[in-house]
């Protein structure tokens, strides 16, 4: 009894999950390959994890991620409340707030972007993360050992997996522009590093 | 007064013109679907009402402002020697008002001020509504809350987000806080709309620069280029494992839905510019931003701009409301001690130090909030909403609430002009609106306690056995701002 209790249950699962995904009308999208989940248990990832993240991934100091106008820190002065700090001293913002702001993802934009910046500005005399990349030269062809080499060495240090060939090709998008120009190499190890760290799969633990 | 005006003109200004189709469908914004099943609206910006808390911050004692007793109405004169009363040549009351004030103190020991609440009262008067108050709570934090949320009258949201909830959808930052403790709190309504939940600014000098994805950053690749790296991203979220799986958690979509469709209008809204209140001398070349087109006005409303954080809240406030972004601002002082030079212009513990020194701290406390709120009042009637002479004066449609933890003691060391006080329930609140019966005093004070009492919200005759609470105080404003809410107590006496 049981069992067939569960196996009905399971079917009738099965049919709602086929059924909300009939009902969303997602146009071209590809069809989703993972489960849904059903707790959707996320924890945002504040400033001092952001920084940490980013700190380790990129092999730069939390204080070489980002300055605003030359003077401000990012992480924990300027862009705090919208990184999910609090600041129980001056503003006395004694918790973290539940929910992200208007402004997150655009505050976590810019330190990603002036992170992503520094490192490859690095790298192009001392080569760290962007090591398979000639940075000065144009951007390697999609299907190169060095774009391939590139777009995992993003996915492991930021994302700590590899990438799926959807998500490479994807990002493939970022070696040339809109008139299928080659971007340089550096143009693209920057913009490739600036949409994976700003992921929503990087906002959340 | 306001009048319901419809056109899509107006409605696409208010929304900055560029995005008004993109806010006016309102997909997500978080906005709850009405129970008839369609989706709300946005409010006409021609009927949007806007609200700006100010908090003042410590327990700013009305009997040290604008409801005083002098020495000589106690029918006691012992007594008087032992109530926080005035001489009579410390009051005045200038021609024309029904207010009268403390002047400005002689001593005041190490603190400074260069605004009085006399030269408050003289200049805003006709737009001052008094309303006696006695509070809930003597602990700051939860008083300070209380403040906001009317002690919890309607489903726990604050005065602010309940403004945002009404006249905010479509804005891009509906509810803003630069404030402190209690009054940068969020409420506890879970059901509010989620484009009214407070966006939290910490520091208003630097705020713009959390309006735009890249401009500002040196060596930042062109907006275009951004673009393209946004739109992959579009791409990874929607094929990676990690977005099929967590594709309806709510916490994502919320992220999601701020950069799809807030972060997008800001940027072409250009807040960034808009909003920077840093002398453009302060800004270097090579960061590529400008300061604001108001900058030069602010600096005249609020001349400690550069500086002080107050002011520069003050400063903030105005710009997202003028620019249409915003309709409620809450700001407040904060315990830390302020300085010009070697001057202390702000109190430690703000109105609190009145622990240590406290007419000395009221009085100085009080002249530093009302020169902000002298400044927003002055640009708020000076300025056209949007811009846009169609829609009148930003006064016209303001309301600005001082908001303040609780009273202070009523009692002195008998004869001592120079004493500390504990908290104390009983208090007053001070409104600006002409949206409220200006240059009125709602309830009074009895002179031998120098307790406030009530008043009818009906007919707004005195009532010296009632107690007016946070949750009238709530009323008010909601009522004032045409938002409904059940348990509303009925304020009708004091609207204009």
């Amino acid at each position: 009894m049981k069992r067939h209790t569960l196996s009905i249950l399971g079917a009738s699962v099965l049919t709602s999950l086929v059924l909300s995904g009939c009902n969303r009308d997602r146009g071209t999208e590809p069809e989703p390959t993972a489960a849904v989940s059903t707790r959707n248990h996320l924890v945002w990832k504040r400033y001092h994890a952001v920084e940490q993240d980013l700190s380790r991934a990129l092999e730069l100091a939390p204080d070489e991620l980002c300055t605003e106008l030359g003077r401000f820190r990012c992480v924990d002065e300027v862009h705090l409340a919208g990184l999910g700090g609090h600041d129980p001293f001056r503003q006395g913002l004694y918790e973290p707030l539940s929910d992200p702001l208007a402004t997150t993802s655009l505050a976590l934009e810019r330190v990603a972007l002036s992170a992503c910046g520094t490192r490859v500005e690095r790298d192009r005399t001392d080569p760290v993360v962007f090591t398979a990349l000639a940075l000065d030269e144009p951007a390697p062809a999609a299907d190169s050992e060095a774009f391939t080499k590139t777009a995992q060495t993003l996915y492991r240090r930021l994302l700590s997996r590899d990438p799926e060939d959807s998500e490479q090709q994807a990002l493939a998008d970022l070696l040339v522009d809109d008139e299928g120009e080659r971007l340089s190499s550096a143009e693209f190890a920057h913009l490739a590093c600036f949409a994976v760290a700003t992921t929503t799969e990087f906002s959340f633990i | 007064m306001i009048h319901l005006r419809h056109s899509r003109r107006r409605f696409l200004t208010g929304l900055g013109g560029a995005l008004g189709a993109t806010a006016a469908g309102t997909s997500l914004l978080g906005a709850r679907a009405r129970a008839d099943g369609a989706e709300p609206e946005p409010v006409d910006p021609a009927d949007r009402r806007l609200l700006f808390v100010v908090g003042a911050l410590g327990g700013a004692s009305i009997i040290d402002s604008f409801l005083p007793v002098s020495t000589d109405e106690i029918s006691d004169p012992d007594a008087a020697a032992s109530l926080n009363a005035y001489a009579p040549e410390q009051l005045v009351q200038p021609t024309g008002s029904n207010i009268r004030c403390v002047r400005p103190l002689g001593e005041t020991a190490f603190l400074t001020s260069d605004y009085s609440i006399q030269d408050f009262l003289e200049a805003h008067y006709a737009d001052m509504t008094i309303v006696t108050q006695e509070g809930t709570s003597v602990n700051h934090g939860v008083a300070q809350k209380r403040a906001m949320t009317g002690a919890g009258i309607d489903r726990g949201r604050t005065i602010a987000e309940a403004v945002a909830e009404r006249y905010g959808l479509g804005l891009p930052l509906a509810n803003c806080n630069m404030a402190n403790g209690g009054y940068v709190e969020p409420g506890d309504d879970r059901g509010l709309a989620g484009y009214a939940r407070s966006e939290i600014i910490a520091s208003p000098m630097t705020y713009a620069m959390a309006t735009h994805g890249s401009r500002g950053l040196v060596g930042a690749p062109p907006l275009g280029r951004i673009e393209q790296a946004r739109a992959v991203r579009e791409q990874l979220e929607e094929v990676s494992p990690f977005g099929q799986t967590y594709r309806e958690a709510p916490l994502r979509e919320r992220v999601l839905q701020m950069r799809r469709e807030v972060a997008p209008q800001l940027e072409q809204l250009d807040a960034i510019t808009k909003l920077m209140l840093m002398s453009p001398d302060d800004l270097s070349p090579e960061y590529g931003l400008e300061g604001s087109p108001l900058h030069d006005e602010l600096r005249n409303a609020f001349p400690g701009l550069r500086e002080d954080n107050w002011q520069q809240q003050g400063a903030l406030a105005f710009a997202l409301a003028y620019y249409g972004m915003t309709a409620a601002s809450t700001i407040s002082l904060s315990f830390s001690p302020a300085f010009v030079g070697d001057e202390i212009v702000g109190a430690p513990l703000a109105f609190d130090f009145s622990h240590s020194l406290h007419r000395p701290a009221q009085n100085v406390m009080w002249g530093r909030v009302l020169k902000v709120v002298d400044g927003l009042v002055n640009l708020l009637k000076r300025y056209d909403y949007l811009g846009d002479p169609s829609m009148g004066k930003m006064w016209d449609r303001s309301l600005i609430y001082i908001a303040t933890d609780f009273g202070r003691d009523k009692v002195r060391p008998a004869g001592n002009p120079y004493f500390g006080t504990g908290h104390h329930l009983n208090n007053g609140t001070l409104l600006l609106s002409p949206l409220l019966q200006g240059n009125r005093v709602f309830g009074g004070v009895d002179p031998d306690t120098l307790l406030t009492y009530g008043f009818d919200g009906r007919t707004g005759e005195d009532r010296p056995d009632t107690l007016m609470r946070e949750g009238e105080i709530y009323s008010l404003i909601a009522q004032a701002m045409d938002i409904d809410f059940s348990g509303r107590r009925d304020m009708s006496a004091v609207l204009a």
